[in-house]
């Protein structure tokens, strides 16, 4: 009798399981009719990606354009962002990205940057995972203290996810924040701030 | 599609007037070279980030600081050290006036006066030996600077003589007096009857005192000056060529509308004398002048300056409410308004701690610990943002600024 409850428990997330697993399975059926050595299709044309990501940011370094390396005086940050993609193909996306990356300097002064950015994906393909490989660059909007700033960033990187049906998916972004700022008045102030994002991302296709 | 195209007009409509807000709304301060320069500004040596710290001295007999908080605090001279508190002589007081009396032939040379934290009422002048570990108070037998009715407004040794500004409660008004003493023990009056104006401050010029008082009424009477200059025989009288004052604080024609603090700079021969509406007045020469020019402005107010202090390359510093600190060229003898800079940091993106640069600053003190200027010691004691030590940084030519 006491065993009764765990085995019924069980039993509900074995089938809670198998729903999503066999809603995969039917895609991976479909892939008979397609040409021999054609990846199966997750993606068409239009459809969409809606992207949510939550985790943290590292500071890594400063380099002037001389070639110095300077550590960046920030402490640990928390990031996230929210994308929207539109697929091309089974492998190509486009979408937009606003991301945010909050921390505080070694005096506890508020700073963060804000990067609205314009993305480009290569999706690849190991059932159940995706690879998507992919390239954003924009407008960062970056604040210290009552200081804003207005600079270009770039920012590649890749992400690992496991899809849960045909509908979501979750796993991990690593990025790389290239923030280059160019100071015109006097050019050894410019210096490029390099950071890291590690963030765990749900998406949803639709 | 009318409505998608109204949609797209929208969208345009809205972007660029953001994007132009957002380009405006940019600071001249590049933020990573800002970032890039931080350093850690919290030193954390026991005083409270945001006490009102009104006067700092230093001991050199026992090489230890003073600080005045309220309550009386004690650390070890130079960088190193914690500060601690330094129990009151009677129970329950707080300090309210603080001087170490270099000019003392006795080695209790620590002078504090101290006040009833309820009732406000005066508990006595006290002395101590610095040295002396725990130490005990002394207190100063003179009724005219030390019992109940005497407030003390500052204790302060020029030209190694001590002189104690009080406030005298009559019954129904207050007087006020400057006292003064060579031995710390027994006080003289530099004025023979009690004025009605609370005396500010007290400086020596190498050869006579000047003392500078609130306003006076009807007709302005804040500059005094000694005749001789012998401290034995102190007889001030209004300063004849004192610069020209008005009650207006619109700075009519350069007139002077509230005094703070006096300053001599031995190094040029040069009286400086602070006042309320941004201006800073010189007595160079035997006359006093100031620029002709508009006084110093900040957020559209003229900024009211407080205490000086002479550092080690040429700059003295003045000190101002709500606007940190200003220096100039100690060489400089009737400074343009454009010869004060506003401090802490030049250029400022190398990282100014934001409540120095924005403090009411009360009092500085200099301790020239060494023969370089890399061994001096800079405190600025602010109103609620605490102690700040500044340590000379050569390289940069700058001082480095932490918190204590």
């Amino acid at each position: 009798l006491r065993k009764t409850p765990i085995f019924v428990l069980l039993l509900a997330v074995l089938l809670l399981l198998s729903y999503p697993a066999g809603r995969v399975a039917a895609q991976e059926q479909a892939p008979e009719q397609q040409p021999a050595q054609e990846p199966f299709t997750v993606y068409t044309l239009g459809q969409n990606t809606l992207s949510l990501s939550v985790g943290m940011g590292i500071p890594l370094f400063f380099q002037s354009f001389g070639g110095g390396y300077e550590k960046t005086n920030l402490k640990l940050s928390g990031a996230g962002s929210v994308q929207w993609g539109i697929h091309l193909n089974n492998h190509w996306m486009v979408g937009l990205e606003v991301a945010g990356m909050l921390s505080r300097d070694i005096n506890d002064v508020r700073f963060f940057m804000v990067p609205i950015t314009a993305k480009g994906s290569y999706i690849l393909h190991l059932f159940p995972f995706e690879f998507p490989i992919f390239i954003g660059t924009g407008m960062n909007i970056m604040k210290w203290s009552d200081d804003l700033n207005l600079t270009w960033i770039i920012k590649p990187g890749f992400s690992t996810i496991w899809k849960y049906n045909i509908d979501w998916g979750f796993g991990l972004n690593v990025v790389y924040w290239w923030v280059p700022q160019f100071w015109t008045d006097d050019r050894d102030l410019g210096r490029m701030g390099n950071f890291l994002e590690l963030t765990l991302t749900a998406q949803y296709n639709f | 599609m009318k409505s998608y195209r109204a949609i797209q007009r929208a969208k345009r409509a809205l972007i660029l007037p953001a994007f132009a807000v957002l380009l405006f709304a940019c600071t001249d301060t590049p933020i990573f070279y800002t970032l890039e320069k931080a350093y850690k500004t919290e030193d954390d040596r026991g005083i409270d980030n945001e006490a009102v710290v009104e006067r700092v001295v230093f001991a050199q007999s026992a090489d230890k600081y003073y600080a005045q908080l309220g309550s009386l605090y004690q650390r070890p001279g130079g960088t190193a050290g914690n500060w601690s508190r330094v129990s009151p002589p009677p129970s329950g007081g707080l300090c309210g006036a603080l001087e170490y009396f270099e000019g003392s032939p006795a080695v209790e040379r620590v002078i504090a006066w101290y006040y009833d934290t309820l009732s406000g009422e005066s508990l006595g002048l006290y002395k101590r030996d610095p040295a002396a570990v725990p130490g005990n108070w002394t207190q100063i037998i003179d009724t005219d600077v030390s019992s109940g009715s005497v407030r003390v407004n500052f204790v302060k040794e020029v030209n190694n003589t001590l002189f104690v500004s009080t406030s005298k409660y009559n019954g129904s008004d207050y007087t006020h007096n400057l006292y003064y003493s060579t031995d710390a023990a027994s006080f003289d009056a530099c004025f023979a009857t009690d004025l009605d104006e609370m005396v500010l401050d007290v400086e020596y010029d190498g050869s006579r005192y000047w003392v500078i008082t609130t306003p006076g009424t009807p007709h302005p009477k804040y500059l005094y000056v000694d005749g001789d200059g012998d401290p034995s025989t102190l007889d001030f009288a209004l300063d004849g060529g004192a610069p020209p004052f008005s009650y207006d604080s619109g700075d009519p024609d350069g007139t002077l509308y509230a005094p703070h603090s006096l300053y001599y700079s031995s190094t040029v021969g040069n009286l400086y004398l602070s006042s309320w509406q941004g201006r800073i007045f010189i007595r160079s020469g035997g006359s006093w002048s100031t620029w002709s020019g508009d006084p110093e402005i900040e957020d559209d107010q003229a900024v009211p300056f407080t205490r000086f202090v002479e550092t080690g390359d040429t700059r003295i510093f003045v000190g101002s409410q709500a606007y940190g600190y200003y220096s100039f060229s100690d060489g400089l003898t009737a400074p343009a308004a454009s010869g004060l800079s506003r401090q802490p940091s030049s250029p400022l993106y190398e990282y100014p701690p934001d409540e120095l640069y924005n403090g009411a600053i009360l009092c500085f003190l200099l301790d020239t610990r060494g023969p370089g200027q890399d061994d001096d010691v800079l405190f600025i004691g602010t109103s609620r943002a605490g102690l700040w030590r500044g340590d000379w940084d050569a390289a940069n030519t700058r001082w480095l600024w932490r918190q204590e």
